[in-house]
């Protein structure tokens, strides 16, 4: 049983549901039988992947959703052995390069060559170029990125690339300058209403419209967060009612509890408390940045206006250390700690006032 | 067979002969004796090469063996802990049950062996130690050259464990032949382990066990120093569980108290005084030398002797510091620390640098400090409060004012023999139970993250160690400003980081491996994808144990936490090496998925933090202590 996230994904570009002009530029793109490398960019669930299979799709027929699961070996100039699993079908590679981290040039220059340097066999009616998807571009290296720049014009004539990212923040302008940039915009609300109401219809549902708002307003505008929100909806409780609880996920819950257990008490026992969540956290795969943004969206709603301003700059301060550094538990927590000793004094001056 | 044997007596005796001839040859000038003579002058040259041998011996003969205790009056151990062992003797070879295994502990030189020695000396116990053997490799050569097997002359090549349990066994059947006359039973004593136990002890538990099963075997006594390696501590090699499966004893010895050391160094130079005519060390020399050697006799004797070589008279001055450093000790003697590393590092921080600098020229002992130890240093934070602020700040820093400290926190993290990152964990695990309140936790805490900042290009590493964990320690230190009214003793334990990474990182492999068809970032993946999904399919799958329902789902029980004690004498390897480990991982980037990274390692803006700023919060600080 598949996800209704992946059963009703939109294989062709004629299909897909919202930025439908910029559907069309790609089709037109197509059509011209060549394009220049891309830059895909946009928040995350905003329909990246999406564009690009339905793209190839597009440009080499429905085979391209043949994929097979390859392991490929590299081997450093350090002699260090390297393992990375890749996505291909016989058209296209697709690679996160970040899965190696820190070498990363090496996979991107190696993987490239290998897949670039052999012509397409069957030349026959396809194109001349085979496609090279790179996810998580902004997770990559200064030197895995430079790396990239030279190799893109190397083997322009056999391959293109296709990058994608969340922000083009962290891409060196030479890439963005060398690539087409694809802005897909994360869907509006009622974007994603209709989206849902839809794919209930197909699945023989029916959505109350109030309860796909609500989902859709739950889900930070990220499309595959309302799909499987709904879904998760439809099992806790069919037929829907339009104020029924919107399920969410575990970990959010977890966190706002965290949130609310700073604001109840500061001390530094309460402290000890907060840290064996954050390890909790932690320990179920959460990133330390979305641990920051979750705490703080839940602590400024407790704080006044100038209050609210400090929190936000010490929770900017401590994210910045954060990738500074290399101890999350460190920087989540003076973050927390510092919080809490704000808290204490706003919370002391406004009893004062009062009496 | 017959000429074989011949000539191996004749070899045998051949070989004897030239041995003695050569020693003594070489100690006369006779070189080119005849052989006709040779017979009269091996006699001659015999006597007087013993006569030489005995002068010999007598000038390199430690003072150490040569003035081994040999009654109880003689140790230098408290009497109550003689007892203690004395009784265990006499339990065991009465056969009471449970008295098999002893385990004396203790810091080197606090007369573990020698008490053990002296008693079973006492009771007429034979005293068959383990000593590892040097066994050579089988070579296969030496066949070669003689052309010739004689049987038996061959080393067959034993494995170390097979040879300790044939030793545990001989001496539990067999008397010894060796010391005849003497009736009572035998008595094991296993200083000395086989290597390959540190690296496996439980096949030594194995053994042990299996030696507890025979009846009338002998008891054993293991004699484990205190050690800053986790491989050669007791436990390690003896874990508490397996203490108590085999009920072992446990004596614990402590560092010999500076009175019990005067008496055996005086008993020492008095029998040295009766042998010889050289002028004999004053009893103060005695007395600064039993402070200075940290409760260690063996080595209080050596640098006794040692420092007698030369002449006797400048002798105080060898074992005390420099005059200026002598104040410093009156002023902590009277604070009643008796221990000599404490003495060692008190007072104000630069007080503290000019002594590490006079460090005692003959007979200091090694001032590592256990873990344990430097974190109470740290997170205790001993002021001396009667000396008041020494340096005052300006109006607007009263409230940074603090009393000087006891300790200089540099020595603290020096001595502990632990990677600053390491060490600070330690710290971070431990310190809020100090604190009192919100604001200097905030204080400390971001203390930590500075220091974190500071080490993390591994390329600096090397050199901004020292300066994060300096800042870190301060940090803590300085927030710290209520400890001082103490407020009772705390456990400490071992981070728990390391353990919840590890996890994090095997979890997102196990995710990123259940889904790898799906093109989403690791972000994506565990945070909505993975428990949506789980919630989806919680209710179709019971009991489902798949990755996605266990980092999906929160369970409503609290995990336990899986904190482990630190014990007072707990060493540090474990964590260093998760810390190599961690490092490896960094520079390796992760070679397959199993080592995949936090992502925050590979950041691609690296700029440091402004050092600047950590200089400052370092400038401040020193100008309060």
């Amino acid at each position: 049983m598949s996800l209704w996230v992946d059963k009703h994904r939109p294989k062709e570009l004629g299909k897909l549901d919202y930025h439908l002009e910029q559907a069309g530029h790609l089709k037109k793109l197509v059509e011209c039988g060549d394009f220049p490398h891309l830059l895909v960019y946009g928040p995350p669930g905003a329909g990246k992947k999406t564009r690009i299979m339905c793209l190839l799709r597009e440009l080499y027929g429905p085979g391209v959703e043949r994929l097979r699961i390859e392991h490929q070996n590299f081997q450093t100039p350090s002699k260090k052995k390297l393992e990375i699993i890749t996505l291909a079908s016989n058209y296209h590679l697709e690679v996160n390069p970040s899965d190696v981290g820190f070498y990363d040039r090496v996979v991107v220059q190696e993987l490239i060559k290998t897949c670039a340097s052999t012509q397409q066999l069957d030349t026959t009616g396809q194109r001349h170029f085979k496609v090279v998807v790179l996810t998580e571009v902004d997770k990559l290296t200064k030197d895995a990125q430079h790396a990239l720049r030279r190799t893109m014009e190397k083997y322009m004539a056999t391959c293109r690339l296709v990058l994608c990212a969340n922000s083009t923040s962290k891409v060196i302008p030479a890439i963005r300058s060398r690539c087409l940039g694809l802005r897909v915009p994360a869907p509006t609300v009622e974007t994603i209403a209709q989206i849902l109401q839809c794919v209930c219809k197909k699945e023989g549902l029916s959505l109350p419209s109030e309860l796909a708002t609500r989902i859709a307003e739950k889900s930070n505008r990220n499309l595959r967060r309302a799909i499987l929100m709904c879904e998760a909806c439809k099992v806790h409780q069919y037929p829907f009612s339009s104020n029924q609880e919107i399920i969410t996920p575990d970990w959010e819950v977890f966190l706002q509890d965290t949130a609310s257990k700073v604001v109840e008490e500061q001390s530094p026992k309460r402290l000890l408390e907060v840290r064996e969540r954050i390890y909790e956290l932690l320990t179920h795969c959460i990133p330390p940045e979305v641990i920051f943004k979750g705490l703080l969206r839940e602590m400024v709603k407790f704080c006044d206006g100038e209050v609210k301003c400090e929190v936000t700059r010490l929770a900017a301060y401590h994210e910045h250390r954060l990738h500074l550094g290399s101890k999350a538990i460190y920087h989540i927590e003076a973050f927390i700690a510092s919080f809490m000793a704000l808290y204490k004094k706003f919370l002391e001056e406004n009893m004062s006032k009062m009496f | 067979m017959n000429s074989k044997s011949t000539r191996q007596q004749k070899g045998s005796s051949w070989v004897m002969s030239t041995f003695d001839d050569v020693e003594v040859f070489a100690s006369t000038s006779h070189t080119e004796s005849r052989v006709k003579k040779r017979q009269r002058q091996t006699v001659d040259l015999a006597r007087l090469g013993k006569k030489r041998h005995q002068q010999f011996q007598c000038g390199t003969d430690l003072w150490v063996d040569r003035y081994a205790p040999l009654s109880r009056e003689d140790l230098a151990v408290h009497k109550k802990k003689v007892q203690e062992v004395e009784s265990w003797l006499v339990e065991s070879m009465s056969g009471m049950k449970d008295r098999k295994f002893l385990l004396l502990t203790g810091p080197s030189g606090c007369g573990k062996s020698a008490t053990l020695k002296v008693l079973s000396r006492e009771a007429k116990l034979n005293l068959i130690e383990w000593i590892n053997p040097t066994t050579a490799p089988y070579k296969s050569h030496f066949m070669d050259q003689e052309n010739t097997w004689i049987p038996g002359d061959t080393v067959r090549p034993v494995s170390q464990t097979t040879q300790f349990w044939e030793f545990l066994m001989r001496t539990s059947k067999y008397s010894s032949v060796c010391v005849q006359g003497r009736g009572g039973g035998n008595l094991v004593c296993v200083e000395d382990l086989p290597n390959v136990f540190t690296r496996d002890p439980s096949s030594l538990h194995n053994m042990l066990r299996e030696y507890t099963k025979r009846s009338n075997s002998s008891p054993v006594v293991f004699i484990v120093t205190d050690s800053t390696q986790q491989s050669s501590s007791a436990k390690h090699l003896l874990p508490p569980d397996l203490q108590q499966e085999l009920s072992f004893v446990n004596i614990v010895f402590n560092p010999i108290a500076s009175g019990l050391m005067v008496k055996a160094l005086s008993r020492v130079v008095s029998l040295e005084g009766s042998r010889t005519t050289t002028p004999l060390p004053t009893k103060d020399a005695l007395t600064s030398l039993a402070n200075t050697s940290g409760g260690d006799v063996r080595s209080a004797i050596n640098a006794l002797q040692f420092a007698t070589k030369k002449d006797v008279y400048g002798l105080e001055e060898l074992f005390t510091e420099s005059s200026t450093s002598r104040q410093g000790k009156k002023s902590v003697s009277r604070s009643k620390s008796n221990s000599r590393t404490l003495s060692n590092k008190s007072g104000s921080s630069q007080s503290g640098v000019d002594r590490t600098e006079n460090q005692v020229a003959i007979g200091g002992k090694d001032g590592s400090l256990f873990l344990f130890r430097a974190l109470g240093k740290v997170l205790y934070c001993k002021r001396n409060k009667e000396k008041g602020i020494t340096e005052p700040l300006p109006k607007h820093l009263h409230t940074q004012e603090r009393p000087p400290l006891q300790e200089n926190p540099e020595n603290i993290y020096d001595k502990t023999s632990m990677g600053a990152a390491s060490f600070s964990l330690f710290l971070h695990q431990n310190c809020l139970a100090f604190f009192s309140d919100i604001e200097s936790v905030a204080e400390a805490v971001t203390h930590l993250t500075h220091g974190d900042v500071l080490m993390a290009e591994w390329l600096d590493r090397q050199v901004l160690e020292d300066y994060a964990a300096s800042v870190t320690v301060r940090g803590m230190m300085h927030a710290n400003e209520n400890m001082s009214s103490g407020g009772g003793w705390r456990p400490f334990l071992r981070p728990q980081w390391y353990s919840v990474i590890k996890e994090s990182q095997q979890n997102t492999c196990l995710l990123k491996s259940e889904h790898r068809m799906e093109p989403l970032t690791s972000e994506e993946l565990t945070t909505v994808l993975a428990p949506m999904k789980a919630k989806i399919l919680q209710g179709k799958k019971k009991g489902n144990t798949s990755p996605t329902f266990r980092i999906g789902l929160f369970s409503e029980v609290q995990r336990q936490t899986r904190c482990e004690r630190l014990d007072e004498l707990d060493v540090n390897t474990s964590i260093v090496e998760e810390e190599e480990q961690e490092r490896l991982g960094a520079a390796g980037g992760g070679s397959n998925l199993h080592t995949l990274s936090t992502p925050q390692q590979f950041n691609t803006q690296d700029s440091l933090s402004d050092p600047e700023e950590d200089f400052r919060i370092d400038d401040s600080d020193e100008e309060n202590t």
